[in-house]
């Protein structure tokens, strides 16, 4: 007789299941937490997608570069020819690069170069300031492209010499 | 008369779940099963697209590497070796190794992958199984002091649910010919 109710009231107490709060408090940490690897997956192809996009951005740039260099070899008159802190494009027509001054796309990649003077000091290294090198030109190059809505670029500078 | 009230005790805890309540408990497992569902399938799709640009950017590393840097040691073209211009196109080179000895390089497709030749004898893929080569040419300028060649890479991954095309450039001069 005494037994009997203790034993209804645990088993009763073990078995009420769980409370609506319980049931919406458990979904909705379950839910962050799916959600929270969905962004970390997100933003991991979108890194991955940005890592690939870079890569292509720098062998462009390599390519810029071997192409500026190419002209050169062509003769400096195809570099020095060109106005300063102007952009320039590149095209590849009839067998050749060719510069432009209309904007290019590669792949839905934009590039473009700027040049300028380069000078020197009295010891003869490049400065700020000083003697311009008439044999010389600084070249910045830019890749840029879109992706997500974002504009990213690429961008270097190096110099290249009548040699 | 405590037997009676430990009895009703009992019955009002094991009453059970009323049909609102399961209606609502089921409701939320469903709508919990489906965003799971999808949530999965799209994390699947989406681990499966970042192994694809993973593929894409290591295999051009390596083959437009190698072959920038091939190129950039080489003295000539072999023109009647190569095939340049179309796809899919191969490229021979003379260049020298590092104890100056003459030697050949070739670049070409052979299945879906990019070979290395050296001397006419196969060092094996540039490019791995997860890609695939889709196209391949070379072109030539030739320069007062030299030749540059102009690469254009196309590259898909293997996976076709996933297929991703991508196109991959360089421009490399021939430093060997200076």
């Amino acid at each position: 007789m005494t037994l009997l109710p203790t034993y209804k009231k645990k088993a009763g107490r073990s078995k009420r299941g769980f409370q609506i709060i319980e049931i919406v408090i458990g979904a909705a940490i379950f839910l962050n937490v799916v959600l929270a690897v969905d962004y970390s997956m997100n933003t991991m192809y979108l890194t991955s997608r940005k890592s690939l996009r870079t890569a292509q951005a720098s062998y462009l740039v390599e390519e810029t570069t071997d192409v500026l260099k190419a002209l050169r070899d062509n003769g400096w008159n195809n570099i020095s020819a060109l106005n300063i802190d102007v952009n320039y494009y590149l095209t590849f027509t009839g067998g050749a690069w060719t510069i432009t001054s209309t904007p290019t796309l590669v792949d839905g990649f934009s590039r473009a170069f700027v040049l300028s003077t380069v000078y020197r000091n009295a010891s003869d290294d490049i400065a700020a300031s000083g003697t311009a090198d008439l044999g010389a030109r600084k070249v910045a190059i830019n890749i840029s492209w879109s992706d997500n809505g974002k504009t990213y670029s690429k961008s270097i500078s190096t110099y290249i010499f009548d040699i | 008369m405590s037997v009676t009230h430990s009895t009703k005790k009992s019955d009002r805890i094991n009453r059970g779940t009323t049909l609102l309540e399961i209606v609502i408990y089921v409701a939320l497992m469903a709508m919990l099963l489906v965003t799971v569902s999808f949530s999965l399938i799209q994390v699947s799709s989406i681990a499966l697209e970042t192994k694809a640009f993973r593929a894409l950017r290591a295999n051009s590393v390596v083959a437009l590497g190698r072959m920038a840097h091939e190129i950039r040691l080489a003295q000539s073209t072999n023109t009647l070796a190569s095939i340049l211009d179309v796809n899919e196109g191969q490229l021979s080179i003379n260049t020298t190794d590092a104890s100056g000895n003459s030697r050949t390089v070739e670049f070409k497709v052979n299945g879906t992958n990019l070979e290395y030749i050296e001397d006419g004898v196969s060092k094996g893929f540039l490019t791995s199984n997860d890609v695939m080569v889709t196209a391949l040419m070379f072109k030539r300028q030739v320069t007062a002091k030299g030749e540059a060649i102009k690469i254009e890479l196309t590259l898909q991954n293997a996976n076709a649910k996933n297929s991703h095309t991508e196109k991959f450039y360089n421009t490399v001069v021939m430093r060997g010919a200076y």
